[in-house]
């Protein structure tokens, strides 16, 4: 159902022994729509993305999958989203073909999702790569296999950990518009990345992660109020948001000092 | 600008230690890469450094040690001939077991090293490409150099003052060789890792490399157990090989690396005569070259590492085979199947019983043991199943993380990674069962006893793997670091008693008693009940 929320996450909190890596983070993500968590690196996203994903357990908070707890039931979790983490590592020493046919397995898919991975494969051009082992395939192709892993059994949710790096120009395209037929057909995809422009481009809501805390949330045009930047790009926005735009003036002028002996 | 070679040292001493730390996160398995765990493994990379060397050195010393003191307090008084023989076979235990050290403390740090993407972060900087050659080389041979050149100097000294300068010489040199050789063999295994570790496409080449896999056991094998054999048989081995003809007796004395403790042997003996001193010297010189041969291999492949790819499958135009998908079980399994035997270090797991089983019974019939030896050998061997349990984690590598993002619940991980291991088990158990039906029909309830005892097996790596899992998900301890953990360790051999070796204790007792066959099999069918409840109670 349009608008029927996906996932919610509520005063999310993560303890690596001391260290803390995500502080009370609460957001949701409705059907229908591509929520972006825009962060520096290190500010707490991929630990949020695979605490929804049921891959880290949570120090303290609650998170519901389409109303199942990861923490409760992971395995529930995991059937109804397709997950691409942020550093690929597959199998090398199984082919690309094999890979498929094991996440098809696991999957409890038959016979009949050859003719979409075939689809996907075409789409992204690794068909001439379908006997080569992973281990001996570039970054970018890689990441392909995760996506057509992720993909594979068409999930309402979509969990992607920066799933654009090492992409070339026309599979990101290909692979943008997929996002967006996705949430037309009501799915929810939760996203992260530390790059504005594609944020600003795909995002229909935008959360804002900075220290492991959410610091504004809303869309591009409600994140602009919050910031009084009405005119301001995404970057301009962030940097008001996070008041990081001073430190960043004085670094670049510092910079500018160095160079310029 | 030109790098003094202090300087490409200590770039040396980065990479080396980068080359640890892939090491270590190679076998860390189920443990997420979070930052607690990256720092946890960066820690052992440093303590790795340290202990690795400090441990091989005690090898070292240990074993010149015993050497020494076997051929100053000879067992039994001996004629000159058989007192020469006992301490060539002495200095051959010696050099052999160095070796077999040396082999497996580089082997896998020799595959990592060898990895082009480690030179990555070199390559952007502005290196020479013989400057990179020279870091990569200085890296190589930090990985051995503590062992290497402290046995070579402890060899000298002690054997120096404990036995005499000229045979601690020949002894050193010898070592040197030997070294060499083994660092050739295991630089090229390395080198072909990547397209030895390739899937095979047809079932011709998978038959291939499953030959190849049970030969590299029996290597294996061999190496394990000869050099721990000599000195406990070593009567009996003299015995074997004076009972054989002069001519065969002369030509094994004559070939390496028999030869050069021998005429290390015959320098401190003193049984020296001008015929075999010219022969061995020959044969020495021959050993000789071969090691300078292995010298020069080495420093090709090293030297050319830094920009070397190694060679991967060019992509070409397919026909689309049939996509074959299985129940859900079945593709877990098939893919740990596939994982396990494309990794040569784990896929040795499938045929270590066999092979080890094979090695004894050859043993067993060449020195006609009484047959209790080539059973309690059987006690060993399915502890060391049991036990590697948790090594067949590591099959799965870093792509654990991906194993875990599938809606693939923790105990069909288990289960699948125990049956491999209970099919290697019930591959060793045919064996040994077809063995005692041709050759020792009275023992072969060991065997039956072994067959019926699968579930036993299955159950018992199954509550192993599963601790470890727990262990490493729950308590982000690593993979690694379980082999310290004693409490872990207990467990583990407490199991591998428990569910492993249990019925074939209870038959040997039955065995020794003179009750009939019919109670040890109708034991083993009980205990497998009481391992199913087990099974079946577990969380």
């Amino acid at each position: 159902m349009k608008n029927s929320v996906m996932i919610s996450v509520k005063g999310l909190v993560k303890y690596y022994g001391t260290m803390r890596g995500v502080d009370g983070v609460s957001f949701e993500v409705r059907a229908g729509e591509i929520y972006g968590l825009l962060g520096p690196n290190g500010a707490g996203k991929t630990t949020t993305l695979k605490i929804i994903a049921g891959l880290l357990k949570p120090t303290a908070g609650e998170v519901r999958v389409m109303g199942i707890s990861p923490v409760e039931d992971p395995v529930a979790v995991k059937k109804l989203i397709g997950y691409v983490p942020e550093e690929v590592v597959l199998y090398d020493s199984l082919t690309v073909m094999e890979f498929f046919e094991f996440v098809a397995s696991v999957r409890g898919l038959d016979q009949s999702v050859w003719s979409w991975i075939n689809t996907l494969m075409k789409s992204f051009e690794i068909m001439q790569y379908m006997y080569t082992p992973i281990g001996a395939l570039s970054q970018g192709t890689k990441q392909k296999v995760a996506i057509i892993a992720a993909l594979m059994h068409k999930p309402k949710i979509l969990i992607l950990d920066e799933p654009l790096k090492g992409l070339d120009a026309r599979s990101a395209r290909i692979f943008k518009e997929l996002m967006q037929l996705h949430i037309k057909n009501n799915g929810a995809i939760l996203f992260s990345t530390h790059i504005m422009d594609i944020a600003e481009s795909i995002c229909t809501r935008i959360g804002i992660i900075y220290n492991g805390k959410i610091l504004a949330e809303g869309s591009v045009e409600d994140l602009r109020r919050m910031a009084n930047e009405p005119t301001g790009d995404l970057e301009e926005v962030f940097l008001a948001l996070t008041r990081e735009r001073e430190e960043v003036s004085h670094i670049i002028e510092e910079l500018r000092r160095e160079l310029s002996r | 600008m030109k790098r003094r070679l202090k300087e490409l040292w200590k770039y040396s001493g980065i990479l080396y230690r980068e080359m640890l730390y892939r090491t270590i996160m190679l076998q860390q398995t189920y443990a997420s890469t979070d930052p607690e765990a990256v720092k946890k493994v960066s820690r052992s990379a440093t303590q790795m450094l340290y202990i690795h060397k400090i441990l091989m050195l005690m090898m070292v010393i240990i074993m010149i040690l015993s050497t020494v003191f076997f051929i100053n307090y000879l067992p039994i008084p001996t004629s000159p001939e058989i007192k020469t023989l006992s301490i060539a076979l002495a200095f051959l235990s010696y050099i052999s077991l160095n070796a077999f050290l040396l082999f497996f403390l580089s082997i896998v740090q020799t595959s990592i090293l060898l990895s082009p993407d480690l030179y990555q972060p070199l390559l952007m900087l502005n290196f020479s490409d013989e400057e990179l050659s020279i870091i990569a080389l200085l890296a190589y041979l930090r990985i051995f150099d503590a062992y290497v050149f402290g046995s070579l100097i402890l060899t000298v000294i002690t054997f120096t003052f404990m036995v005499n300068p000229l045979t601690a010489m020949l002894l050193a040199i010898s070592l040197g060789a030997t070294h060499l050789i083994t660092l050739w063999v295991i630089t090229a295994i390395s080198k072909s890792y990547l397209r030895f570790s390739a899937p095979e496409l047809s079932k011709v080449r998978l038959l291939i490399k499953i030959l190849v896999i049970i030969g590299y056991t029996l290597v294996f094998a061999l190496l394990y157990v000869i050099p721990f054999m000599i000195n406990n048989v070593l009567p009996i081995i003299i015995k074997e090989f004076s009972s054989l003809p002069q001519i065969y007796r002369t030509i094994l004395l004559y070939l390496p690396p028999l030869s050069i403790a021998y005429l290390a042997a015959i320098v401190y003996v003193g049984t020296i005569n001008a015929q075999s001193l010219v022969y061995l010297s020959l044969s020495f010189a021959i050993y000789l070259i071969i090691s300078w041969r292995c010298y020069k291999g080495i420093l090709k492949i090293i030297l050319a590492v830094p920009y070397t790819s190694w060679p991967t499958p060019q992509p070409k135009t397919v026909i689309p085979k049939e996509f074959r998908v299985g129940k859900y079980f079945q593709g877990l399994l098939i893919k740990d199947f596939k994982l396990l035997i494309r990794q040569v270090n784990y896929a040795i797991l499938l045929f270590l019983g066999p092979v080890l089983f094979a090695v004894y019974a050859i043993i067993y019939h060449v020195m006609e043991m009484p047959p209790m030896m080539l059973v309690s050998i059987m006690y060993p061997i399915v502890l060391v199943l049991s036990m590697s349990a948790v090594n067949i984690l590591g099959i799965e590598g870093r792509a654990a993380e991906f194993l875990l993002s599938l809606p693939v619940s923790l105990k069909d991980i288990a289960k699948s990674k125990s049956l491999l291991i209970t099919f290697s088990y019930i591959i060793f158990g045919l064996s040994a069962t077809g063995y005692f039906a041709i050759f020792l029909k009275d023992q072969i309830v060991y065997g039956i006893v072994v067959l019926i005892n699968t579930l036993g097996m299955f159950v018992g790596s199954y509550k192993i793997i599963r601790k470890a899992i727990r262990y490493t998900i729950e308590t982000g301890v690593l993979l690694t670091d379980l082999s310290k953990n004693i409490s872990f360790l207990l467990y583990v051999t407490g199991i591998a008693i428990l569910f492993g070796i249990l019925p074939l204790v209870i038959t040997s007792i039955i065995m020794i008693l003179a009750r009939p066959i019919q109670e040890a099999l109708l034991t083993a069918i009980a205990l497998q009940l009481g391992y199913f409840i087990t099974y079946k109670l577990s969380k």
